[in-house]
């Protein structure tokens, strides 16, 4: 039951990071601007839904992964693909997270950072989509 | 509004590039132990597994976290030498990731 609950949070928090995520990826396109509080919110509803989906990952692999698998190789592999993709997208996040919240110095090239920001949260809200709509299928298949 | 003088800017921008440069590998070097772990010892058929004494993604997500805090390591070497061509590089870095996740999650589940 309580494997259930969490398994619904996590469900519905993915969605919820999916649409944080869009935020900086629609608002970061413009290199002078800045999204210091949506970035830092994003990252933090990212990293709390990972880490849920990393807790949750190891009741599946001993009461859940082999039941989705009998009744569905091609479910049991959507599962796999949304664990690796949703680990890329949580660090592609992170990667451009962090170079938009730390200072910047006027050394370098601001443009080619600007640019990697917006084109790793670009990244990140597209696979975490992807991810959402993979975790949602196999959820509404079988489930705790 | 909060000061930041040029030096300490330009160590916090070390830092974030290095930790850009190392979250970025982190997520090629997952893609591709999954792939060589696919390619050299392919797992067991699901179906015929009870139950499991290792699970394979943690060991991957901590093995390329490692290689990512190398990676960083190695970034941040080389930005305190060269700030722009480390961070001309970060764009292909970005692309080059998240072609390797993608590619990785569709062709080996």
């Amino acid at each position: 039951m309580t494997l259930r609950l969490l398994e619904r949070i996590h469900g519905h928090l993915g969605w919820l990071a999916v649409i944080a995520l869009l935020h900086p990826a629609i608002v970061l396109r413009n290199p002078k601007r800045s999204a210091r509080l949506s970035v830092a919110l994003t990252l933090l509803l990212v990293t709390i839904v990972g880490s849920l989906g990393a807790w949750l990952y190891h009741p599946y692999s001993m009461q859940l992964r082999r039941d989705i698998y009998l009744a569905s190789m091609r479910h049991g592999l959507l599962f796999e693909r949304k664990e690796h993709l949703a680990f890329g997208a949580i660090a592609l996040a992170w990667a451009g997270g962090v170079v938009h919240l730390l200072p910047q110095s006027a050394q370098g090239d601001p443009v080619a950072r600007a640019r990697f920001v917006h084109l790793t949260f670009v990244a990140a809200a597209s696979i975490a989509c992807v991810v959402a709509v993979m975790g949602t299928l196999v959820a509404a298949f079988r489930s705790f | 509004m909060e000061r930041i003088l040029p030096m300490q800017a330009m160590r916090a921008s070390n830092l974030a590039v290095a930790a850009a440069v190392g979250f970025c590998t982190t997520a090629f070097a997952y893609a591709f132990f999954r792939a060589l772990q696919a390619w050299l010892y392919p797992p067991a058929d699901p179906k015929t597994l009870l139950t499991m004494v290792k699970i394979p993604f943690y060991f991957r997500a901590q093995l390329s976290a490692y290689a990512g805090l190398l990676a960083a390591l190695g970034a941040h070497a080389l930005h305190a030498r060269s700030p722009e061509r480390v961070e001309r590089a970060l764009v292909p870095v970005s692309v080059i990731a998240s072609l390797a996740v993608i590619a990785q999650g569709v062709l080996l589940p």
